[in-house]
């Protein structure tokens, strides 16, 4: 039995572990991918130690999660790679598949620290080979050096673009066009640009170089683009769209899409955990009080994954997520928890306010795009724009829950189990139906969460640890 | 002012109204959330006549010949796929107990199951592994899709006139003048009739009209894989282990059997036993060794009614003329939806029905 268990080793997830580890040595850690450090540090040490050339090309930020991935490795805690969870009972069961099959552990809390991924981006064109989202294709430049095929363009706007721009240029790749779906009304972004600059200069400014950057660097950028479509048969010619009512097309051998991040809920929800939906951030988190702690009383989150707010924050909120899922095991004293509070509180909503401000200079662009009946939604099922308007028509009742949508037309069934589509899927249900989306739009996630064989399944083993 | 209230929208309630709006009745169909939401569409899909009790047999022999033209009847074809169903016996003991079942059906004058051998189980579906002495064998079974199925009875229900309310769930019945008073949460209904079909929580109604019930909830869990070159046609199961597995059209293994989840504290919603999961799974390697590697995408249960007898409850109510009730069907109602409808619908209009339905009497738990 363990004390702690952590899913996900970023940043909230290994200073969760760090903090734990203070507290008792029954500590376990899983995490998908085979190196810790989550998206924003991925593969850190193994970049530094095989590209280290590259290595240092890229940002400061990013290198700086260097010490932090060492500083947890030689903790010596029981952290586990290559692990993923495919479920999670809020009694603190927790099944996981890894190298050696699959197995499930007991655990008196767990912390949850999945971080965040891509909004999807639906568009005509979107599922043709050569397409992925930007965050996709910046872990394979962190991790293994691998620049797009020439010439890229990237669909969308925000910090993650610039930055992925920029970190490309200096590895001697480089962005053709930037396609960016949203009006290109300057003036509103003069306030909250202005209370960026005030309330971070460093990041503001740094915002301002790789915006100098991608100028310098010749970059068309295209705002206010409308219907944006990828353009290729079995694969990816182009982008065409339309700027002002005329026509623009471009050509293009890879193409990224970006319209932020969101929370990855699929555990969370999948675990009984309540969600809300934030209509001024666009997305579905857990909800939690202060301490991160949610609706079931075993179960904490911390990190991007109980809302965005950066990594900074997330090591933050990791801390505190120990600290407090401590002090409800009786390791760690009330007072503990009380400074802690303290001190990261001022310092999280200051980091999740300046996400906010950053979300208004760049607000998703997902419940404005065009969508024609042809368009797939859930690319798993191949369910289109067009049927699940028909269904909704049909419907006549005026709630559209999406867990009818979902058993009539399947959409959201297949292997990627929503992620690609809910949100997609939330959005037409609104706009057809004049609703909001809200924590009704979600359907059930239903586990398996990542993927388990019969095979494994039937050599399941519980670990008594 | 209504004939008839039908509560919930299963399958068993949207047969119901499919067959009384046939029959000219004006149907009114309250249900808490949509059709199918429940055991109706979260079901393993299995249309068998195969190893029934010995009740339901001439039920399930009945539903079967409306589900051989069951496009006809709701104007879609349900996803429903003929094939034989298999129970394999793993020793001779099972066998024997196998060949004894099989003679008593024949000694009834039913003749759908017999047993079969070896070679004949291996001629049929070429890829199980050996370690098996027979099977019970029953041809011309097959499957649908569970979901699919409720929702063409639905649909069809609903282009005959029947009124669907929800998603609105029913609070309180209670009689007014001899006729019935539907309290929902958005309205008051009124009907000369009431109709239970609210399956898990059939006994709740039941118990409101004054003849509870000792019908229990439980979860039955599935599995269904990623899709996989076609291996099986038959749906096959063990006679001494728990599994239903059939491959569907799309290349999906759907995998049932019965291992329960749990049911959640509100009664509405349940939650996975992972040592069922594996149970399940290796039953399923058992027959198909070189399944392995094939992940599986989804997991989950469903609350379901279950009597202390194993058979549904089928009946006039034993408290009131105007009350029937059609629920605890306790995992294996699906395939008699079809049938269920016609005897409600007859029972409610003529006063009987020509289907023996005596053994599934409420007044059997009094």
């Amino acid at each position: 039995m363990f004390d702690v268990a952590i899913i996900g080793a970023g940043p909230a997830g290994m200073q969760a572990a760090l903090q734990a580890g203070q507290y008792t040595d029954k500590v376990l850690i899983v995490d998908a991918r085979p190196e810790p450090g989550g998206n924003v540090y991925a593969s850190v040490v193994s970049s530094a130690k095989n590209f280290p050339q590259q290595f240092q090309k890229l940002d400061a930020s990013y290198r700086s999660g260097l010490a932090l991935v060492e500083r947890f490795l030689n903790r010596g805690l029981d952290y586990r790679p290559c692990t993923s969870v495919w479920h999670l009972d809020p009694d603190g069961q927790v099944a996981c598949r890894g190298p050696d099959g699959a197995y499930t552990v007991q655990a008196k809390k767990v912390i949850l620290c999945t971080g965040a991924y891509e909004r999807p981006l639906p568009l005509p064109g979107w599922t043709l080979p050569g397409v992925m989202g930007v965050g996709a294709a910046q872990i394979a430049l962190k991790s293994s050096a691998v620049l797009p095929k020439s010439p890229t363009v990237i669909i969308g706007d925000g910090p993650l673009t610039l930055l992925y721009a920029r970190q490309l240029r200096r590895a001697g790749g480089w962005i053709s066009a930037f396609v960016i779906p949203k009006p290109g009304n300057m003036a509103r972004l003069i306030l909250p640009g202005a209370r960026a600059a005030l309330m971070n200069p460093a990041q503001t400014a740094q915002g301002l170089s790789m915006l100098l950057d991608r100028t310098l660097a010749g970059t068309e950028v295209f705002r206010g683009a409308n219907r944006i479509e990828i353009t290729g048969e079995d694969r990816i010619t182009g982008v065409r769209f339309e700027v002002n009512g005329k026509p623009v097309e471009r050509v293009a051998a890879t193409v990224l899409l970006h319209d932020g991040v969101m929370p990855d809920i699929n555990i969370s929800a999948g675990s009984g955990l309540q969600t809300a939906w934030s209509g001024g951030r666009e997305y579905w988190h857990p909800v939690l009080d202060a301490m991160g702690r949610s609706s079931q009383q075993n179960i904490f989150v911390a990190g991007d994954a109980g809302g965005i707010a950066g990594a900074a924050a997330a090591l933050l909120s990791g801390r505190r997520a120990a600290i407090t899922a401590g002090v409800s095991l009786g390791l760690v004293a009330e007072s503990e928890q009380s400074a802690v509070r303290a001190e990261t509180d001022k310092a999280v909503n200051r980091e999740t306010e300046y996400r906010q401000i950053l979300e208004q200079l760049y607000p998703p662009a997902f419940s404005s795009l065009t969508q024609t009946d042809d368009l797939t939604i859930c690319r798993c099922e191949a369910v289109s724009v067009g049927d699940i308007r028909r269904e909704l028509a049909e419907m006549k009742t005026a709630n559209a829950d999406p867990n009818r949508l979902k058993s009539v037309l399947r959409c959201g069934m297949g292997p990627c189990q929503g992620r690609n589509c809910t949100l997609s899927i939330a959005n037409l249900i609104s706009r057809e139906r004049g609703t909001v989306i809200d924590q009704h739009s979600l359907p059930r996630t239903r586990a398996p969460y990542t993927q388990v064989t019969l095979g494994e399944l039937s050599n399941l083993s519980s670990e008594s640890g | 002012m209504s004939d008839i209230c039908i509560i919930g929208a299963g399958i068993q309630g949207c047969s119901t109204a499919l067959a009384l709006a046939k029959a000219g009745a004006d149907v009114v169909v309250v249900e808490r959330e949509y059709p199918g939401r429940q055991s109706s569409g979260l079901n393993a899909g299995g249309v068998r006549r195969m190893g029934r009790d010995a009740p339901e047999v001439p039920l399930s022999i009945a539903s079967h010949a409306l589900w051989m033209k069951i496009e006809e009847i709701v104007d879609d074809d349900c996803g429903f796929v003929i094939c034989a169903n298999i129970s394999i016996a793993e020793t001779e003991e099972e066998l024997m107990a196998a060949k004894k079942h099989v003679s008593d059906l024949e000694a009834q004058g039913y003749d759908h199951e017999t047993t079969i051998s070896v070679d004949e189980v291996l001629e049929l579906e070429p890829r199980i592994a050996p370690g098996f002495v027979g099977a019970i064998h029953c041809p011309g079974d097959g499957f649908a899709s569970p979901f699919r199925t409720t929702h063409a009875y639905f649909k069809k229900a609903q282009s005959l006139g029947v009124t669907f309310h929800l998603p609105e769930e029913v609070q309180t019945v209670r009689p007014e003048g001899g006729r019935w008073v539907v309290t929902t949460d958005q309205r008051e209904l009124r009907a000369n009739t009431l109709v239970n079909c609210a399956g898990a929580w059939g006994n709740q109604i039941a118990g409101q009209v004054g003849a509870p019930t000792p019908v229990r909830k439980e979860a039955p869990m599935m599995m269904i894989t990623a899709r996989t070159a076609p291996f099986m046609n038959a749906v096959l199961g063990f006679e001494g282990r728990r599994l239903s597995l059939k491959q569907r059209s799309n290349g999906t293994v759907l995998i049932g059997g019965g291992y329960r989840g749990q049911v959640n504290e509100t009664g509405l919603r349940s939650s996975l036993n992972i040592d069922g999961l594996r149970q399940n799974a290796e039953t399923v390697l058992r027959l198909y060794p070189f399944l392995e590697g094939l992940p599986v995408v989804r997991a989950w249960s469903g609350v379901e009614g279950m009597t202390p007898d194993g058979i549904p409850i089928i009946s006039r109510c034993c408290a009131h003329e105007n009350v029937f009730h059609a629920f605890g069907f306790s995992s294996h109602g699906f395939q008699l939806g079809p049938i269920i409808g016609d005897i409600m619908s007859q029972l409610i209009t003529d006063g009987k029905t020509d289907h023996p339905i005596e053994p599934f009497d409420i007044r059997r738990f009094l």
